[in-house]
């Protein structure tokens, strides 16, 4: 991941943070013990509607799973061309000095 | 790259897509006190929170290493963890408000597992905007290392929170209260292996790039010295 990348990342978090904090007004009625059991079809008498709510948090966790996957991808791409590229001149440019002969005061 | 990888790749894949089927179409719908049909959130919310823990547990393990051997390995691997904890954390912290949404009225609320996470998740946050704009030196990476470890001492705390301060998170797993349907437990196992494997994953992936970007350090240091490279390339 470059600079850039992480910057962007960084600013992204620190922005959806804040923005989800700034919501942050009421006290809910909820105790902190939960058991989750099936609804017998409470779950159709929604006001909220939940499906909404799930497909974005799917669809959050995916796309931030896909676009880290593809920014590594990316980044391996480059870097595995970069360095073959400058290992494969090193290794031309040390055989290139093995061959030639060695000046004279240095025998 | 290990030659596992790619299978090791596929079997997360696999296993989250089936992840995603027991969640959203096997699992029964909760009652609507627990969110009613956004309880399904929950699926993979617990499963990043968990990988949020292994991201920070593999960076404090590589940059305990590296302060004590100094090899690339370590530095390597602690950017990687570095990395899957703010990746994960990310998840958490916008799953996290979609089920409060629906379960609470509200988006969020200042309750000390939130508030944590929210911190611990900025502690990474900056560990990877030092690591990403302070340079590749021995001193930076001594620096980064010291505050994933001071970072890391937040885990527990966020762990923690909700026994020692009794906020409006729930505890769904815990021996004093709550559980799940058998058809939500078998769920949430399937979700924690695969989240398990793809985690390994991407530990490995990048912890593999980022040993490749410190050999083409070394590669471009030795071609500027002969002469091949320009400083400025």
């Amino acid at each position: 991941m470059n600079r850039h990348s992480v910057r962007a990342l960084g600013a992204l978090v620190l922005v959806l943070s804040l923005g989800v904090c700034a919501t942050a007004q009421e006290r809910p009625p909820q105790g902190p013990s939960m058991a989750f059991q099936p609804g017998l079809g409470e779950g159709a008498r929604e006001r909220i509607p939940g499906g909404r709510l799930v497909v974005g948090a799917y669809a959050a966790a995916l796309a931030l799973l896909g676009v880290y996957v593809a920014v590594v991808a990316r980044k391996a791409s480059q870097l595995g061309d970069e360095l073959t590229r400058l290992e494969d001149d090193l290794e031309r440019h040390r055989a290139r000095q093995e061959e030639a002969p060695a000046p004279e005061g240095k025998k | 790259m290990k030659h596992w990888v790619p299978a090791l790749a596929a079997l997360a894949f696999l296993s989250l897509g089936a992840t995603a089927w027991l969640a959203l179409d096997w699992a029964p719908v909760a009652q609507d006190s627990a969110g009613g049909l956004t309880q399904k959130i929950f699926y993979f919310h617990v499963p990043s929170a968990y990988v949020m823990y292994l991201g920070v547990f593999a960076c404090v393990l590589g940059s305990l290493g590296y302060l004590a051997q100094r090899r690339p390995g370590w530095d390597a691997l602690a950017q990687a963890g570095g990395e899957l904890a703010v990746l994960f954390s990310a998840i958490v912290l916008i799953s996290g408000p979609l089920w409060g949404r629906k379960a609470w009225g509200v988006f969020w609320v200042w309750d000390p597992r939130l508030t944590t996470t929210l911190l611990g998740s900025l502690l990474f946050v900056a560990y990877l905007v030092l690591r990403s704009s302070a340079g590749a030196g021995e001193a930076e990476k001594r620096f980064s290392a010291a505050l994933a470890i001071l970072g890391a001492a937040v885990m527990p705390v966020i762990h923690y929170s909700v026994q020692l301060w009794r906020g409006q998170h729930p505890t769904v797993i815990t021996s004093r209260g709550g559980g799940l349907a058998p058809e939500m437990g078998m769920t949430l196992g399937v979700a924690f292996a695969a989240f398990t494997l793809a985690a390994v994953v991407l530990l490995v992936v990048r912890a593999s790039l980022c040993l490749a970007q410190a050999r083409l350090e070394t590669a471009r240091t030795d071609a500027i010295a002969l002469g091949l490279l320009e400083e400025s390339e």
